[in-house]
């Protein structure tokens, strides 16, 4: 009876050391990593915080400006460019409507109405803008201003 | 033997021949072993009871008290990155932030060879004085700088050299991506990192040891417009400077703020003192018939005339060594919407005399203009009143000379005449609220009536060239000489056009503040405000309306004709008009 319990403790206790061993390897090598983490994560986040620096400085408006008027077709929108849906002309008679909704028949094909029109385009497409640039023919490309104060590059 | 031995009787020893016997043991052996045993029983009992402890604490740690351990390893909140906060604009754009950089210093107790240490460090940092750099090393401190803020490739040639002694001390280096563009607001800060002008001073205690960015007031794309704008202008009449300021007329948040000529925040030292100098927040000017915006709204407000009254303005009102006379003489009775369109100089001097010192005085105080703005910069220019306070200032005053405010007092005073009537706290933060409360200035009515004059100057008045089609602005142009010499310049102007859009429903201010602008062919060799900052305040509210969201509307459209319109009164003197002009 004695000699079988004492070889049940004697077995327990090894286990229990083996156990504790290897969970305070695991524990310091979890820990290891752990800290190389975090310094991944803090050379990281520098990393991020100097590009930052560096994406603000290569989005200055004066160099996105003259890109821009170099190698896009677009230029400044203007107020005479911009309309609204409302002063669209309204539908003819006799013209067949765009999409036939659920109550197209209801309200009559023809007595719509510019107002009806609006209001179904509005409830199909929540985020439509209300005023549509209209493109018109890009001038020729000037230099762009000559600054009177040189800027410094960042140092990255 | 499950009995505790302790308590227990000595054992009978029946083998023992007669109890006789153990009578020796009775006495001083019997007592020692009593005491031994009792001492037994404490020391046992304490144990017993501390390890009772420890397995009650193990139960209440590992099965009780487990639920509040925290499930996932946590770094806390990261220690910040660099010693100041990031300052950023209101869409979050970058304005200034710190960059880790390496300074370079050395113990010269540690260096073997000065000479030859010397020699080869300014081999690798070709801009520092050899003998500058030997003297360093053979001096007797334990702690020379010898370069701050390597870039990395200086550091690493550094270490390829060897050299013992020298040591890396990580710093931050102040960095303004966007140079010039808002150098004037933002400020810099210096070496040390201490702010020492513009918001980088004025929140210098915030911005350091601050983890969170501040989020300034400024719009970059606008602050872009108004500086090329201004730039553009600078440049066409050879002006000496600038000043641009776009405010939102509700929330009092400067959008966009110039002052011309600028300089590199990266490098303030390199471009001569006077760049450093905000003309907005700083300086105080005579902004001339601009401030007619002011006599017309406090005369309306008090109710000392109105759209049907007017003045006579046939001639010139000498008053002891001036004569005050009009730059667009009508030589005739003016209404009070012609006298602001026509910019009448002797109108608006009748107008303030019949409001009076006090009167004058009172308003001025009221919207502001006779203590320094509040904003969050530490150069916030005094402006300058007359004192004492005269009839002959009244007149003056009235149209623009004898007060110097700063363009930011204008800016902010124009908002408050187009907004309602409120005046609120101007700032370069961005608000969280959009609308503050303020103090009512002039009331809602007279407010109204100053819109449709606003307009009434570009639509019909001084300030046509500042017409944006769509955008219907507002505004009035003024034309100030500058004093020197004890008198005023003639030739020497500062042109200003200040103005709001769009008028039926005010969103922002817009100021143009040009400093001795010369005609040119294509002004007609005029350098005033209505040829020089009257088209600038245009173009800047064309492009910038796009960008804050400002719709354009049919300016013919009813609604608007309405909201705007004003009844001019028929041209001759009304009845209530030669009354007043009898007064005078």
């Amino acid at each position: 009876m004695i000699r079988r319990s004492l070889i049940l403790w004697v077995a327990i206790a090894a286990a229990v050391s083996v156990a504790l061993f290897v969970v305070k390897y695991e524990v310091k090598s979890l820990e290891e990593q752990y800290a190389h983490l975090n310094r991944e994560i803090l050379r990281t986040r520098e990393a991020i915080h100097v590009l930052r620096a560096e994406w603000s400085y290569l989005n200055r408006p004066d160099q996105l400006a003259e890109m821009a008027q170099r190698h896009l077709d677009l230029q400044p929108l203007l107020a005479p460019q911009m309309g609204e849906l409302a002063s669209l002309p309204a539908r003819k008679p006799g013209m067949t409507p765009p999409a036939p909704g659920p109550d197209a028949v209801a309200d009559g094909v023809t007595g719509g109405g510019i107002a009806e029109l609006i209001a179904r385009s509005l409830d199909d497409e929540p985020a439509k803008p209300a005023v549509i640039p209209i493109p018109s023919a890009k001038p020729p490309y000037v230099p762009a201003m000559t600054p009177v104060l040189t800027s410094t590059k960042v140092a990255p | 033997m499950s009995r505790l031995r302790l308590f227990a009787p000595r054992p009978e020893l029946p083998s023992l021949p007669a109890p006789s016997a153990r009578v020796t043991l009775e006495g001083l052996p019997q007592n020692a072993l009593e005491t031994g045993r009792t001492r037994l029983l404490v020391t046992g009992a304490l144990f017993a009871f501390a390890f009772l402890l420890i397995a009650g604490r193990l139960v209440d740690v590992a099965v009780i008290k487990r639920a509040g351990e925290p499930r996932h390893a946590s770094h806390g909140r990261a220690a910040p990155i660099a010693e100041r906060a990031d300052l950023l604009d209101r869409n979050g754009l970058l304005l200034a932030t710190s960059l880790p950089t390496s300074s370079l210093y050395v113990d010269p107790k540690d260096v073997i060879d000065p000479v030859e240490a010397a020699a080869r460090l300014v081999g690798a940092l070709p801009e520092l004085n050899e003998a500058e750099v030997l003297a360093k090393l053979r001096s007797e401190k334990n702690f020379v700088w010898l370069k701050r803020n390597l870039t990395p490739r200086q550091e690493h040639q550094i270490n390829r050299l060897g050299i013992p002694g020298l040591y890396f001390q990580r710093e931050d280096r102040r960095v303004y991506p966007y140079g010039n563009l808002v150098a004037h607001t933002v400020g810099f800060a210096n070496i040390d990192n201490r702010g020492i002008a513009g918001v980088e001073q004025a929140l210098d205690d915030v911005v350091r040891g601050g983890r969170e960015p501040v989020a300034l007031s400024i719009d970059l794309r606008v602050q872009h417009i108004l500086r090329e704008e201004l730039h553009n202008t600078v440049v066409e009449f050879n002006a000496i400077g600038a000043a641009g300021i776009v405010m939102d007329v509700h929330s009092a948040e400067i959008v966009a703020m110039v002052s011309l000529p600028d300089f590199d925040p990266n490098r303030p030292g390199a471009l001569p003192a006077d760049t450093r100098f905000n003309r907005n927040t700083l300086g105080v000017y005579e902004m001339g018939s601009a401030f007619k915006i002011f006599t017309l709204a406090m005369a309306l407000d008090a109710g000392t005339t109105s759209f049907a009254g007017g003045y006579d303005a046939t001639h010139p009102i000498k008053i002891s060594r001036f004569t005050i006379r009009d730059d667009h003489p009508q030589k005739r009775y003016l209404t009070t919407p012609e006298i602001f369109m026509h910019s009448s100089n002797i109108g608006s001097a009748k107008m303030a005399l019949d409001l009076g010192v006090a009167g004058q005085r009172a308003f001025f105080n009221k919207i502001g203009f006779l203590k320094p703005v509040q904003l969050e910069l530490p150069e916030n220019g005094q402006p300058l009143a007359p004192h004492p306070w005269r009839p002959i200032n009244v007149m003056t005053i009235a149209f623009g000379h004898g007060i110097a405010v700063t363009p930011v007092h204008l800016a902010n005073g124009v908002a408050t005449v187009v907004n309602g009537g409120i005046l609120r706290q101007p700032t370069l933060l961005k608000r969280p609220e959009p609308s503050i409360p303020g103090e009512r200035v002039i009331s809602a009515r007279s407010s109204d009536q100053m819109r449709r004059l606003l307009r009434l100057v570009v639509e019909r008045g001084t300030g046509k060239k500042a017409n944006a089609p769509g955008y219907v602005v507002g505004g009035k142009t003024g034309t100030a000489e500058k004093t020197g010499n004890g008198g005023y310049r003639r030739k020497a102007l500062l042109s200003s056009f200040v103005g709001a859009f769009p008028m039926q429903a005010p969103r922002y201010v817009v100021l143009v503040s040009v400093d001795e602008p010369k005609g040119n062919k294509k002004s007609f060799g005029f350098a005033t405000a209505g040829w020089v900052a009257a088209p600038a305040f245009s173009r800047i509210v064309q492009r910038i309306g796009p960008v804050l969201g400002v719709p354009p509307v049919n300016e013919d459209a009813d609604e608007i004709r309405q909201a705007l319109s004003i009844d001019m009164a028929p041209k001759g003197a009304p009845k209530q008009g030669e009354r007043k002009l009898a007064s005078f």
